[in-house]
């Protein structure tokens, strides 16, 4: 994942094959051809720290293909042309640093190479320390700065996507400062974690993040070595040197009780001792819609409502006469070009960094600005970062690392407003003649709505922001005390404080009613705290050279706490007022229940850890954790559970040396158990769902009430994962093709699962512990160098595919399935439980009389009588695939999933002299989609689909539509009736897709020309991202822009209102929401 | 160098500190919830009961409940918004998935448990006290029960406090369902006071309440089991509460159309209410009626108002069975009604939302509940035929033209100008629903132009038919604005018509044609004064019928005489056609039918819509489909037969 080329040759240098040798001395001959007329000769010799000639390196004059290699005792000649004599030489040797060094006229030049600290013992962050990557045991995708800052982007999980095997990240939202769905090796719970009494334990964001984002599988977020339970949009992109992602059970388990959805380790940047340096990296464009979505023009939507009023029923939306004027002239307003926008998108990063031998810093200001599609809809950054590390005594050593954010999202109109665009009518006017905004373009019945070009005209009266401070801080002190062993405390606190501000004036598009007595406002703050403090002791020995022993010992606790207040009026006065002022509106209130409210959360945890390696040929870890978690029943709260894991550096086994081809080679293997405390806190106690009521009209009848909605659990314990993983590291020819391969199984137990309990027995829901599911998985990356010629040009691939099997295993008490809550055992954890689609009845068809009941029409949707769930679910029991004429909910079936067939991604990099070129490729395959958008409910609570689809009351989605004279199994017949019989099998569609995630093209300016300015380098680049997707039969089909999700729920529940959801509301699902944007951008990246 | 000694040892003693173990960080200390211990305490059981009362709240009155209590029905037909209600409309294709989330108040049943067994050990609460809080969970436990068992008939029965999850269940014997019915209201009517009292103050449960429920619980029952005895102590029942109703505050108003006033909404002939509020807090009201579906917002009052204000134009002219602006226009819309440049009648304030999800079955009102108009005055106090003009010219800027809208009608001036003339606002006829065949109909009212439309019960369709005005609330803000009166969920007058079918099952005629005659006589009443040739339209007010006058050649002494029954006439039938003109559009007809086994007769005799499939299967919803796949362990739940 590194730049260039990932040599992570373990080796000692002088173990150098011959077969390098052999390499390097044809490049020699090759080389020498180009030796010009005019040139003089320079001489040397390469040396090691040691003074020994060095043989085999290669030196390069800069810029050019001229060079040659060092012999077996190191010295060297080259041929300089006289135009070159001022270049600078480029000495590089795997395993050494590479140098420049200016000629400067010089003849003679010998150099002392160093060994390259992070070639030769790379480190990894592994939790609670590092360790050698030769060391490593545990399955850990290191992913540097360089890697991630090709994509322009709000969060990181933005920039990781396609570029580490066995994450699978998908977008949640489109909205600038949006939230991002992120699985590290699949789901494990086949459910949200939250039993509805959601206080958002893990994101401070009540609107429109985490918080309605599905975080039960969620990977732990490590900061600098202190748990990071905040925002990801708080946590600036450029301020991040390095990522490690520990994916299997060896490596999370030091994190146990939250490492079961995986660990991302976050490496911020810090100081180095040496030279001040600045640098300033930075980047403007803009964003735009990658498109709009296809609706029905003017003249397709009147043919639409005739089609409608031709079909079945009598509640048919005529069109209107202004509308029948505007077809006449040729009017049709496409209402989202009238709205979306291209908003500009910029990121600054200043930093100034460095130190001497005993204090090190860094210092960064940062600032992100991402404008939205919707106007004035945008998200907005501020940072300040400091880093301090200070060598107090020999012994002692203390540090800080303070990050502060201030952060604000605008997002009038919400995340929906295309969904309100869409069913606009084409045939209204937006502008009066007189050139005003149209206010209440829409005629007939839904002439209350108010135009969205109130978005722009009437933006002061339309509030909807959130402004969120956090600082985030980690402190550490470090005493050795005797060799070896050191005693090391940390500190983190994180706050945040956030404030959701939303006004809605009349006569505006997010309030229609045009009293002002009807406009709407409320503040709502939010105060989130989490300290957390870790004792560590920490051994590390090498004894005989050979024996590397290192222990951790740990013991921490923390707390977290998360306390809101709400306060919503009616009726404000002014709309300049917006929610500043309560005391003059008509009305105030305090909202709902959860508006308000304050949860603490406990955890106190003791760790062991013990790593032995062997003379770099063999390493072992074995790690034993206990975890106290306040969120569980009493006497339960304590867990402990070990992991295991081992690795075989094969290549340094003498018998490798007669496989020069292999140049590096690694057998991992581990097991480990992981747990989840993932509920919400007080979820033991049951809860009652609190309101209100008025007994008559006066204030003395208003009494709170209340209503069981949880039972309590009080035998509520750990869930527990428990993983192995078997992990080959490889290396071939010169480490030019290196990569990893690993597979693996996990299985979880006494998973935390809130039911859907018989309401019938007194509540809907409850948390349990029960179900087991498995997965298994197998996770490729590789990156090779694919050409690196001496002129400069190098072009290297970075690929990486995965895949993730999951399945229910068991349910409570002996169960196969739970229909209730969407579980079959043998089945992947979320699936589509719906009717089958399959066609639209045709006229003349002989099934429609034979169907009794519902008795339908030509035209309507077709699904299959099949009785499955009368017959249990069992495809070879009685009654099973036979039809009874009648549609009913046993004719559900299992109908699709959610789990991808694979994931795959690939970069590519090409670089030439002073250019290079990267493009980023990845690809999500074989799972469904749902799209409410195209299927249709009434009454539903989310209006997700369009209430009256296919009834011709709103424009809509521009599809294939039955007629009697267009006989498409596509969609049905628009008709009058309202909602058609299972509307929500329209929804479900093949999510697969290969996406240009990016392409980056950059340049490198001379330094010698800007030198004198004193910039050390200077690069500068122009960026694409999301340019376009490559394939997705979502996009052929003309379902939308983008097939990946942009929110959660909404999936229409199935026949008809009332239904079971055929889809558990945990899936990111792409709604009519702000669709996929694609952003044009110019960067620079400067050290001085 | 002392600087680091200092620092050094502030390290350790840190470390130190830091070890300190904090086993507190693992107690849980709920502070800003409420758990179900509280249950145990004075606070919590008044709390549990106001959230059932708010539960029922969220049924009663909403647009799912308002429409499946009457269609399927004699009464009411599909309106042109009936979307997917046109499954229960017309009963093709109704599966346990049409009413899940039918078994919701089962956790209100729990809480009432809750309040039962927890309840009479609870501390500090004075006896006084404690008997009207149980008082309230036995009425509420047999309301709720009482909905259930007639709604899906075979259902679970628990009486105790359930605190044990379990994923199974099962239906229990409707008779013990019964049995715990009427138990909890005998105990009620014991424990309650006769009115209500404080702080259960409006229309909330009484003894008054729970005698009215107890009668019409043992009338259902008695039809269930034929038992003669059930049928007895329905009657009884019924007769004492009338005999006595002065003790519970009841009676009926001179005028039928007073207990549907506003203000008379929580006085003498209300006996239970579902309460709503325009206080954001204790009700659910939005402004702008964002909400509708399953929120708890009251909107029966306009299930059955249709789109006809903002659809029909001033030329709108009408073929064999539906509305065009002009013959031109018949080309691009046969199927219904299409705006004409200039609109007579805007969507207003005092007009609401027009649902349009019911539409009156007019054929079997006027031909057979309502065939005598004249003599009584429920279907004019029933129904708006009438909708005077708000809508302003196309060149006033202050109204509104195509279709749009405005926050208040224009009640005077000029209206549009129609081919027949300019309109006058609140004085000309926009729209007129007779409720005979006019001659020259939509446009001419025999040979005079009529400014407006006339559509004459035959040309009546799923979007044009009268308005059910009884629930109307024209205290409204904002024109979507959900009404935030009471949901009357049962009203004096109905007491008298248990008495009378009890009466009728016991074999006593005459006393049914008694209690029958009462309701009768009182709709013979009306406020207006004597015949006016040619007055029933026009005035300042909007598009209202103004006043009550008799018809021509009636005065209240004649239409008492001709509303007087005799015993011999009194036949179920009767009854039923009684309780459409007492009761029309409140949300009782469904279970009415049901109760009497009269569901697929009237539905074959009068709902051509209804009649292909309806079966005595359809006399139970079915069990809600959520109930069936979430009972997943044990025996599977049973559907009802049929479905």
């Amino acid at each position: 994942m590194e730049k260039i080329s990932l040599r992570t040759d373990t080796r000692l240098p002088s173990r150098a094959g011959s077969f390098r040798r052999m390499i390097l001395l044809v490049c020699t001959i090759l080389l020498s051809h180009y030796a010009l007329f005019a040139q003089s000769t320079i001489k040397g010799k390469v040396t090691d720290d040691s003074n020994t000639g060095i043989p085999g390196v290669n030196i390069v004059i800069k810029g050019t293909a001229l060079g040659t290699t060092t012999d077996a005792e190191g010295n060297y000649s080259l041929e300089v042309p006289n135009e070159n004599n001022q270049s600078l030489l480029v000495f590089s040797f795997i395993g050494f640093s590479t140098q420049e060094i200016s000629i400067q006229g010089r003849t003679i030049i010998d150099v002392k190479m160093a060994v390259d600290a992070k070639e030769l013992s790379e480190v990894v962050v592994v939790g609670y320390g590092t360790q050698l990557k030769r060391d490593i045991t545990g399955a850990i995708v290191k992913v540097n700065s360089e890697v991630l800052q090709q994509t322009a982007a709000a969060n990181v999980f933005d920039q990781l996507k396609g570029h580490a095997a066995g994450v699978d990240i998908i977008s949640a939202s489109s909205v600038p400062g949006g939230p991002t769905q992120i699985r590290i090796r699949g789901n494990r719970t086949m459910t949200q974690n939250s039993a509805g009494n959601a206080n958002s334990v893990t994101s401070t964001s009540a609107s429109n993040d985490a918080a309605t984002a599905d975080n039960a599988d969620q990977p732990l977020l490590v900061v600098d070595g202190i748990p990071y339970n905040g925002n990801l949009n708080d946590i600036s992109p450029s301020d991040i040197a390095s990522m490690e992602i520990l994916k299997d059970a060896s490596a999370t388990a030091i994190y146990g009780s939250r490492g079961a959805g995986g660990v991302i380790l976050v490496t911020t940047k810090r100081g180095n001792s040496g030279k001040t340096l600045f640098s300033y990296d930075g980047y403007v464009g803009f964003s735009s819609v990658m498109k709009e979505l296809r609706v029905f023009n003017g003249a397709e939507y009147y043919q639409f409502k005739q089609d409608a009023g031709n079909g079945l029923g009598t509640g048919t939306y005529p069109i209107a006469q202004s509308e029948q004027d505007n077809l006449n002239a040729g009017v049709s307003t496409d209402w989202q070009k009238l709205i979306y926008q291209s908003s500009p998108m910029q990121n600054h990063t200043l930093s100034v960094s460095g130190g001497n031998d005993k204090s090190k810093y860094s210092l960064s200001g940062g600032y992100f600005k991402q404008g939205g599609i919707i106007p004035n809809q945008n998200f907005t950054r501020y940072t300040i970062r400091n880093t301090m590390d200070h060598q107090v005594t020999s012994r002692i050593r203390v540090g800080l690392n303070t990050l502060n954010t201030v952060s604000y999202q605008n997002l009038p109109g919400g995340s929906g407003v295309t969904s309100g665009l869409m069913q606009l009518s084409p045939l209204a006017s937006a502008y009066n003649s007189d050139g005003t905004v149209n206010l209440q373009p829409q005629p007939g019945l839904d002439a209350s709505k108010i135009s969205p070009l109130t978005l722009k005209t009437k933006s002061g009266s339309i509030l909807n922001s959130s402004r969120r401070l956090r600082t985030f801080n980690s402190f550490y002190g470090e005493v050795d005390i005797i060799k070896g062993l050191k005693y090391r405390a940390n500190i983190g606190l994180d706050y945040s404080q956030q404030k959701d501000d939303y006004y809605a004036g009349p006569a505006t598009w997010t309030n229609n009613a045009l009293s002002q007595s009807s406009s709407q406002a409320s503040t709502r703050n939010t105060e989130n705290w989490q300290y957390t403090v870790e004792n560590l002791l920490i051994y590390d020995r090498t004894f005989n050279q050979k024996h590397k022993i290192g222990f951790t010992g740990l013991y921490s606790f923390q707390k977290s706490h998360g306390q809101a207040n709400y306060v919503a009026a009616i009726g404000v006065p002014f709309d300049y007022m917006q929610n500043t002022n309560f005391y003059p509106a008509q009305s105030v209130n305090v909202g709902g229940n959860n508006d308000s409210y304050l949860w603490e959360r406990g955890l106190i945890s003791y760790m062991a850890r013990l790593t032995y390696s062997f003379e770099n040929r063999f390493s072992a870890t074995a790690t034993w954790r206990r975890d106290g978690s306040s969120v569980l029943s009493v006497g339960n709260q304590y867990y402990s559970y070990p992991a295991f894991a081992a690795a075989w550096n094969i290549i340094n086994e003498k018998f490798m040396s007669s496989l020069p081809l292999i140049t590096n080679l690694k057998l991992r293997a581990g097991w480990g158990i992981t747990a989840s405390q993932n509920i919400d806190p007080y979820s033991t106690l049951g809860l009652l769902g609190t309101s209100a009521y008025n007994f008559g009209q006066g204030t003395t009848g208003q009494q709170v009430g209340t209503t069981l909605s949880n039972l309590p659990n009080h035998s509520l314990k750990w869930q527990n994962t428990a993983q192995w993983n078997i992990g080959l590291d490889f290396g071939i020819l010169e480490n030019r093709i290196t990569g990893a391969i690993e597979y693996y199984q996990q299985k979880t137990s006494d998973i935390l699962l809130p039911i859907n309990l018989p309401i019938s027995n007194g509540a809907s829901s409850t948390i349990i512990n029960a179900g087991k599911t498995e997965s298994r998985g197998l996770e490729l990356s590789i990156n090779s160098v694919n050409v690196k010629t001496e002129s400069g040009l190098t072009w290297s691939t970075e690929f990486n595919y995965f895949f993730n099997r999951e399945k229910i295993v068991a349910l409570t008490s002996g169960q196969s399935y739970d229909i209730a809550n969407g579980w079959f055992v043998g089945q992947p954890l979320s699936v589509i439980y719906d009717y089958k689609k399959i066609g639209i009845w045709q006229t003349n068809d002989s099934g429609l009389g034979t169907q009794a009941s519902p008795t339908q029409q030509p035209g309507q949707i077709k699904v299959l009588d099949w009785n499955t769930s009368g017959a249990g679910l069992v495809s070879n029991a009685a009654g099973y695939g036979v039809p009874d004429n009648k549609i009913t909910p046993d004719d559900r079936m299992i109908i699709g999933n959610f789990q991808p067939k694979f994931d795959a991604g690939m970069t590519n990099r090409v670089t030439f002299k002073r250019f290079d070129l990267s493009i980023s490729v990845y690809a999500r395959m074989g799972m469904k989609v749902v799209v409410p958008y195209v299927a249709s409910e009434a009454g539903g609570a989310n209006y997700t689909g369009y209430n009256f689809f296919n009834s011709g009351r709103s424009n809509q989605l521009k599809v294939d539509y039955w007629t009697p004279t267009n006989p498409t199994n596509a969609f049905p017949q628009p008709t009058s009736v309202g909602v058609p019989y299972f509307g929500s099998t329209l929804s479900y569609v093949d999510g697969s897709f290969i996406k240009c995630r990016n392409i980056n093209l950059g340049y490198d300016i001379p330094t010698a020309a800007l030198g004198k300015a004193g910039i050390t380098s200077l690069h500068v680049y122009a960026s694409v991202v999301n340019p376009f997707v490559i394939w997705a039969p979502f996009v052929r089909d003309h379902y939308g822009p983008d097939p990946e999700g942009n929110g959660y729920g909404g999936a229409i529940s199935s026949y008809g209102s009332g239904g079971q959801n055929a889809v558990a509301g945990r899936q990111v699902t792409v709604n009519a929401n702000n669709p996929a944007t694609r952003q044009f951008l110019f960067g620079v990246n400067l050290k001085f | 160098m002392k600087n680091k000694k200092i620092i050094s040892s502030a390290l350790w003693i840190a470390a130190l500190l830091l070890s300190n173990s904090c086993t507190d960080l693992l107690k849980e200390n709920p502070q800003s919830k409420i758990t179900p211990a509280s249950f145990a305490t004075p606070s919590g059981i008044l709390s549990g009961i106001a959230g059932v009362y708010n539960d029922i709240r969220g049924t009663w009155g909403t647009e799912g409940f308002t429409v499946q209590q009457v269609t399927g029905t004699d009464e009411c037909l599909e309106g042109g918004g009936a979307s997917n209600y046109h499954i229960l409309c017309t009963y093709n294709g109704i599966t346990g998935s049409t009413f899940s989330g039918g078994f919701g108040f089962y956790s209100d049943i729990n809480v009432l448990n809750g309040i039962l067994s927890l309840g009479p050990s609870t501390q500090g609460l004075d006896a006084t006290t404690l008997k009207a809080y149980l008082g309230q969970a036995q009425f509420l436990r047999a309301f709720l029960y009482f909905y259930l068992v007639q709604t899906y008939g075979n259902i679970p029965l628990h009486t105790t406090f359930i605190t044990t999850p379990s994923q199974a269940d099962g239906p229990a014997d409707p008779k013990a369902v019964y049995a715990v019915i009427v138990s909890d209201l005998k105990n009620a009517i014991v424990n309650l006071p006769a009115k209500p009292t404080a702080p259960f103050l409006g229309k909330a449960a009484a003894a008054g309440a729970a005698k009215w429920l107890l009668s019409k619980v043992y009338l259902t029952r008695a039809w269930l089991t034929t038992t003669s005895a059930d049928y007895d102590s329905a009657y009884n029942a019924a007769k004492d509460l009338i005999d006595n109703k002065a003790t519970y505050g009841f009676d009926l108003w001179q005028d039928y159309a007073s207990a549907f006033s506003p203000a008379n909404d929580y006085d003498k002939e209300t006996i239970f209410v579902s309460d709503h509020s325009n206080d954001p807090k204790y009700g659910y009201y939005t402004p702008g009626g964002g909400q509708a579906g399953g929120a708890a917002i009251n909107v029966t009052p306009w299930m059955g108002l249709n789109n006809l204000i903002s659809n029909v134009g001033v030329d709108s002219k009408i073929d064999a069975t539906k509305i065009v602006s002009d013959p031109t226009s018949l080309a691009f819309n046969p199927a219904g009604f299409v705006s004409g440049g200039q609109l007579p009648l805007m969507r207003d304030v005092q007009f609401g939302r027009p649902f349009g999800r019911i539409r009156p079955n007019i054929n079997y009102l006027l031909t057979q509940a309502f065939a005598d108009r004249k003599n009584d005055s429920r279907y004019d106090k029933t129904f708006q035929t009438v909708w005077l003009v708000n809508g302003g010219p196309p060149s006033d800027p202050t109204s509104t033209r195509g279709g749009q809208q405005a926050v208040t009608g224009k009640y005077s001036g000029d209206g549009p100008t129609s081919s027949r003339g300019l309109l006058k606002c609140g004085v000309d006829t926009a729209i007129w629903f007779p409720d005979y065949e006019v001659v020259g109909a939509p446009q001419k009212f025999g040979t005079r132009d009529f400014k407006g439309v006339i559509v004459t019960p035959s040309m009546q369709f799923p979007n044009a038919y009268p308005y059910m005005k009884k629930q109307a609330d024209p205290s409204r803000v904002n024109q979507n604005d959900p009404s935030t009166r009471p949901v009357v969920i049962a009203r004096f007058s109905e007491v008298y018509l248990i008495a009378a079918e009890a009466a009728l099952m016991r074999g006593d005629n005459v006393n049914s044609a008694l209690y029958l005659n009462v309701i009768r006589q009182r709709a013979a009443y009306r406020s207006g004064a004597a015949y006016v040739a040619g007055g029933v339209f026009g005035s300042t007010t909007p598009a209202t019928m103004v006043g009550d006058p008799y018809p021509n050649g009636v005065t209240y002494a004649s239409a008492v005489s001709v509303q007087t029954i005799t015993p011999a006439q009194v036949t179920l039938d009767f009854i039923l056609d009684e309780r459409t003109r007492e009761f029309y559009g409140e949300s009782l007809r469904w279970q009415d039918l049901v109760r009497t086994q009269k569901l697929v007769a009237r539905v074959t005799a009068w709902n051509p819509a209804a009649s292909p499939k309806v079966t005595t299967d359809f006399m139970l919803r079915p069990i809600p489909q959520d109930e069936i796949d979430r009972v997943s362990v044990g025996p599977k739940y049973p559907q009802n037969h049929g479905y």
